[in-house]
């Protein structure tokens, strides 16, 4: 029964072990991505300047387009920032008008 | 020698000097700038283009274009500015100013040309909607000319990101000037396809002509 017992503990341990290490890598890829909500983002030839524009930013490590849901997800490199204000500018300078920016994680 | 008629030169000054103020008035490049070869066939012409854009608002290029009627070439300078924007979740509106000028050349002889377009648009992502109303002069190769294009396009389905997106569209063209009536007043059906950075067009028109447009950004 003892033994049983130690076994779980055991178990439990383990997974613990396991799955803390890979939440907290999942909240610091969240903490990575900055989601934009972008008005005027209707088609694949507008959201081509933005990746353009974006994906030339040392700061930035990839860039996910959702026309469905109007955003634009940036996801950042290890230890790189890009303030609202300059992730406005950016998606504004090409010709569109940003609702709201989201950090997750943050 | 070409004879340059006092208004024309006056037409064609100020199209350098538009474009003199456009290349001091472009903001700093703060993205890539982006280049596009577009080229227009149909029973009027064959069109080619191909432009820098250095901001959003502004793009320069060169053009070549053959009227097939009457073997008509024009070789310019084209200068497009976006002169207003509106965009909202689901849609975004554009007005624009087109300017075009250089030299037409017809049976040997060769004339300054302008041309100067108005051309609006509202799009969603599934409807679309364009207007353009274009005049064009080349002194002693044509009295002037106005004509007006619109079109109504609808998406089949709703495309995501990256996905080949699919129109159905349909484009009225009305041309005056145009001796022949069927060349007057044209319906072109067409479809639209594009995917990245290509688009294709290809549409029969009501006078009986192909319509085959492409264009590649890069």
């Amino acid at each position: 029964m003892k033994s049983i017992l130690t076994m779980k503990l055991v178990i439990l341990a383990a997974f613990l072990g396991l799955s803390l290490p890979l939440q907290a890598q999942a909240e610091a890829e969240e903490g990575n991505r900055v989601v934009a909500h972008v008005e005027g983002m209707v088609c694949d030839f507008c959201a081509q300047g933005l990746l353009k524009a974006l994906g030339g930013e040392d700061s930035v490590d990839d860039v996910i387009v959702d026309l469905d849901a109007s955003t634009l997800t940036v996801v950042l490199k290890d230890g790189a920032s890009l303030p609202n204000e300059e992730l406005d500018r950016i998606i504004s300078d090409n010709g569109f008008t940003v609702s709201s920016i989201d950090r997750k994680g943050a | 020698m070409i004879r340059i008629p006092q208004m024309t030169k006056w037409l064609f000054s100020a199209f350098l000097l538009m474009v003199a103020v456009t290349l001091l008035e472009s903001r700093p490049i703060s993205y890539a700038g982006g280049w596009t070869v577009m080229q227009k066939n149909n029973w009027e012409r064959n069109r080619l283009h191909l432009h820098y854009s250095p901001t959003v608002r502004n793009s320069l290029g060169v053009t070549g274009e053959l009227y097939r009627r009457s073997d008509r070439e024009d070789y310019g300078l084209q200068w497009n500015h976006l002169l207003y924007r509106r965009n909202t979740r689901l849609s975004q509106a554009n007005l624009y100013f087109k300017l075009n000028g250089g030299l037409a050349r017809l049976d040997a002889h060769e004339e300054p040309f302008l041309k100067a377009e108005v051309a609006g648009d509202w799009e969603t992502r599934r409807w679309f909607v364009a207007y353009s109303a274009t005049g064009k002069y080349a002194d002693a190769l044509d009295d002037g000319s106005f004509h007006q294009t619109g079109r109504l396009g609808v998406a089949p389905y709703v495309a995501g990101f990256g996905s080949l997106h699919t129109w159905f569209m349909l484009e009225a063209g009305h041309h005056p000037e145009e001796a022949d009536r069927d060349d007057q007043l044209i319906l072109t059906p067409l479809v639209r396809f594009f995917k990245g950075p290509y688009l294709l067009e290809l549409g029969w028109s009501s006078n009986d002509e192909v319509l085959f447009n492409w264009i590649v950004r890069f």
